[in-house]
């Protein structure tokens, strides 16, 4: 598998570079990159370089962007030395279109918000055509995922291995000024509690999970599902002792290795929904059943009560003295009841009323609320 | 060019059926609702599948469109039974179906000739974007609550798409759609219809060695309130105005389609000029025009908590009766000579007398308890779902 490096800093390259020259790298520039620190020149040495080293070089264009934002990296693009880069990597539909229509550039497509179908995968692949040469999978799929739908992908699959988590991209700038130097590393989150690492720049505000999603371990895994290359984000964190023992894991891959890594970062780590993914389960029990028992049909509400007096119901359907209606409800308790009077709301007695409210007797256990049905096949008018 | 929309539409959330009837009393054009699943609002009612038939009958006898939301970013699991569902909203007429996801939208274009709305989930802020999924079958984007007018009305022009825009409601900080608070910190699916609004809590802002530099709502937006910038969006061609909340009250609902209806109608010539709304008296976090004219910056975020309102819904008409009085259905207990107020469709807070309390079985009573239905003095004009409210006591 090949692997993939974020670049969104002289000071990061330096750092990484023992581990990443030579290999795919993702340029970040300022303009461009959502955490983008290089400026055109620093880009254009650093892919100089890379590529002297047999290196590709791709850049990174995933800031959402409108019209004018297009506009002026239009501009941008065109002060640039294209001929050093190898593709394009890019998140907007809208930029993934204007790319494909204006450059001559193959594109690496960010499905990692949403496009957790293979019809979404496939769709956006459709509508981009042959300019697209990889996708970049989300970290919500789990591997098994990944694996059935490998076959139904023509170009490229790229997965993210050990990277931040971002779980929030916003382009209002949310920190502000209230704290004196900006590009120190910031938390938000409670005394004591989870800290959720955040970043504001001229593109925003962004904040990330806790831990690292950390993958190395399951590298067999992530072969076995013909991943085309893993991508390594030290953007957040690095060191050269991290850096040192990525260069000894990628001679290893075993065990040991692993935990080595895992041990240089600063942070907790996770396999996110490497295995599974379950996040409907929690949120199941809030959903609210409303659907109409078999064998019955809608005959309206229970909209007052009073104990061993009445029952007030507005009516969808006619109702008639003598008829056994069905009260559903809010936690399913069901009662069957015939009606014995019905009154309307001038209190004239009725042994039909066709619509509106209907005063009944009361009907037990069935409060405000209460679902009230008849029988498919009841005819109140004959 | 997009399909030319004289009068621009009114689009309101209804969350059950009588909000429905609440927004269609009210004078929306088009409603959006979700069925019992494919949303982002789990928690909501929802209507099902026989309730959204009702709707569509209800809504369409008023000449009112319905749009069923599908905007939720869907796993191939809950894609099985899919295909049935989009059939079946073929089949009882919906308007047209609200996604995100490019997978959802390809099985609507596969299974139906359903009308294919993006929601504003998918984040379209660009034409471009907007050419993309009309290459998906799109025929309206709802645009990203990042876009400008100025940028709206540029989208319209160089996509060919209908254009709909928030005007009023919460809104998500983050780009719609980008966010995973909770899909990590809570093992809820944002996307998928948990977002457990994470955005919403106190934060304190640390640096590595756990200075605090002060707590506040630093995620939460305030609400968005579009109403002074309407003429400019009936002069930017956008083809629908939508009010965010499926989740809120039928005061908020009511309150809400009147004030843009009027604000709507006196743009387009249809009224004089309206002077007073009831939005400041509905619970918000302080209103923002967000980037509608400049990108939305610091004072955009609800820093700290403002949710009070002034006003709560005290019930809504259920019926009127012979003896000139109307039969409310109580959300709020009401107390004898409290004072209440009826919303009418026309912009007036028309006084309603509660000298008198009756109970269904003509008993006077002191006090009316909510889930209950009282009798009360029926002021001209009131009608089945015309909503009533009351000021707080403080």
């Amino acid at each position: 598998m090949r692997r993939s490096y974020n670049v969104h800093s002289i000071d990061l390259w330096h750092s990484i570079k023992n581990l990443a020259l030579g290999h795919e790298l993702l340029l970040e520039h300022r303009e461009l990159g959502r955490l983008g620190c290089l400026d055109s020149k620093q880009l254009s040495e650093l892919a100089i370089e890379n590529r002297a080293h047999g290196g590709r070089n791709v850049l990174v264009w995933d800031i959402l962007a409108s019209d004018a934002q297009i506009q002026r990296a239009d501009t941008l693009l065109h002060e640039l030395d294209l001929s050093i880069i190898d593709a394009i990597r890019v998140q907007d539909p809208g930029v993934a279109m204007y790319v494909s229509q204006s450059w001559p550039l193959p594109l690496q497509l960010v499905l990692e918000t949403g496009n957790h179908n293979i019809g979404a995968i496939l769709s956006w692949i459709d509508v981009l055509g042959d300019a697209v040469e990889r996708i970049i999978l989300s970290n919500e799929l789990p591997i098994s995922w990944t694996l059935q739908y490998r076959d139904q992908i023509a170009v490229e699959v790229e997965l993210a291995v050990l990277s931040p988590i971002l779980i929030f991209y916003s382009p209002r700038p949310l920190i502000g000024t209230r704290v004196p130097e900006p590009d120190q590393p910031l938390f938000w989150g409670e005394p004591g509690q989870r800290r959720l690492p955040v970043k504001q720049n001229q593109h925003g505000t962004f904040l990330f999970y806790e831990k690292a999603l950390f993958l190395l371990p399951h590298w067999q895994d992530i072969r076995a599902a013909r991943v085309d290359v893993n991508r390594y984000d030290l953007r957040l964190w690095h060191s050269d002792a991290l850096v040192d023992t990525l260069i000894a894991w990628h001679q290893e891959k075993d065990t040991e290795s692993s935990r080595r890594v895992r041990d240089q970062l600063t942070k907790r780590t996770t396999q996110g929904f490497f295995k599974s993914n379950r996040t409907d389960k929690q949120f199941a029990k809030l959903k609210r059943h409303d659907s109409v028992p078999e064998g019955l049909r809608p005959a309206g509400l229970v909209v007052d009560t009073r104990k061993k007096s009445y029952t007030l119901i507005n009516l969808q359907e006619a109702i008639r003295v003598g008829q056994t209606l069905v009260f559903v409800n809010s936690i399913g308790e069901t009662t069957h009841h015939q009606i014995r009077w019905i009154e309307d709301l001038d209190r004239q007695r009725h042994s039909v009323l066709g619509s509106g409210l209907a005063i009944i007797d009361h009907v037990s256990r069935a409060p405000t609320g209460t679902n009230v049905y008849m029988p498919v096949d009841d005819e109140t008018f004959e | 060019m997009a399909s030319s929309t004289l009068i621009p539409e009114i689009l309101a959330p209804v969350g059950n059926m009588l909000k429905l009837k609440v927004a269609v009393m009210y004078g929306a054009d088009a409603v959006y609702l979700a069925g019992p699943r494919f949303g982002l609002r789990y928690a909501a009612d929802n209507f099902s599948e026989e309730q959204l038939r009702e709707a569509c009958v209800f809504a369409h006898q008023h000449g009112v469109k319905v749009f069923v939301t599908l905007n939720a970013f869907l796993f191939d699991e809950d894609m099985h039974d899919l295909p049935a569902f989009v059939a079946f909203l073929q089949e009882i007429d919906v308007d047209a179906v609200i996604v995100s996801d490019a997978g959802v939208a390809r099985v609507v274009r596969e299974h139906s000739s359903l009308n294919i709305h993006v929601s504003t989930q998918s984040s379209t802020l660009n034409t471009w974007s907007a050419r993309f999924w009309a290459q998906l079958g799109a025929k309206r984007v709802v645009l990203g609550r990042e876009t400008s007018l100025a940028a709206a009305k540029a989208v319209r022009e160089g996509s060919g798409l209908e254009v709909e825009m928030f005007v009023h409601g919460s809104m998500c900080m983050a780009f719609s759609g980008n966010c995973t608070i909770s899909n990590y910190t809570a093992g809820r699916d944002s996307n998928r219809g948990g977002c457990s609004h994470s955005c919403r809590y106190e934060y304190g802002l640390f640096d590595q060695s756990g200075h605090n530099y002060g707590e506040g709502h630093f995620m939460s937006s305030k609400d968005l309130n579009a109403l002074r910038l309407i003429p400019q969006f009936v002069q930017a061609g956008i083809d629908s105005f939508k009010i965010e909340g499926r989740m809120k009250s039928a005061l908020y609902v009511a309150t809400t389609v009147q004030a843009y209806r009027h604000a709507r109608d006196a743009a387009c010539g249809r009224l004089s000029p309206v002077t007073h709304n009831n939005l400041d008296d509905l619970p918000n976090r302080g209103y923002t025009e967000a980037s509608l004219i400049q990108a939305a910056g610091t004072e955009s975020i609800a820093l700290q908590k403002k949710d009070q309102a002034v006003f709560d819904m005290a019930g809504y008409v259920l019926d009127t009766n012979d003896q000139s009085q109307m039969a409310v259905f109580l959300n709020h207990p009401v107390e004898k000579g409290q004072r209440l107020e009826l919303l009418s469709p026309a912009g007036e807070n028309v006084p309603v007398q509660t000298g008198k309390i009756i109970d269904v079985r003509g008993r006077l009573v002191d006090r009316g308890n909510p889930n209950s239905v009282v009798l009360l003095p029926r002021p001209e004009g009131a009608s089945a779902f015309m909503v009533l409210r009351l000021q707080h006591a403080s």
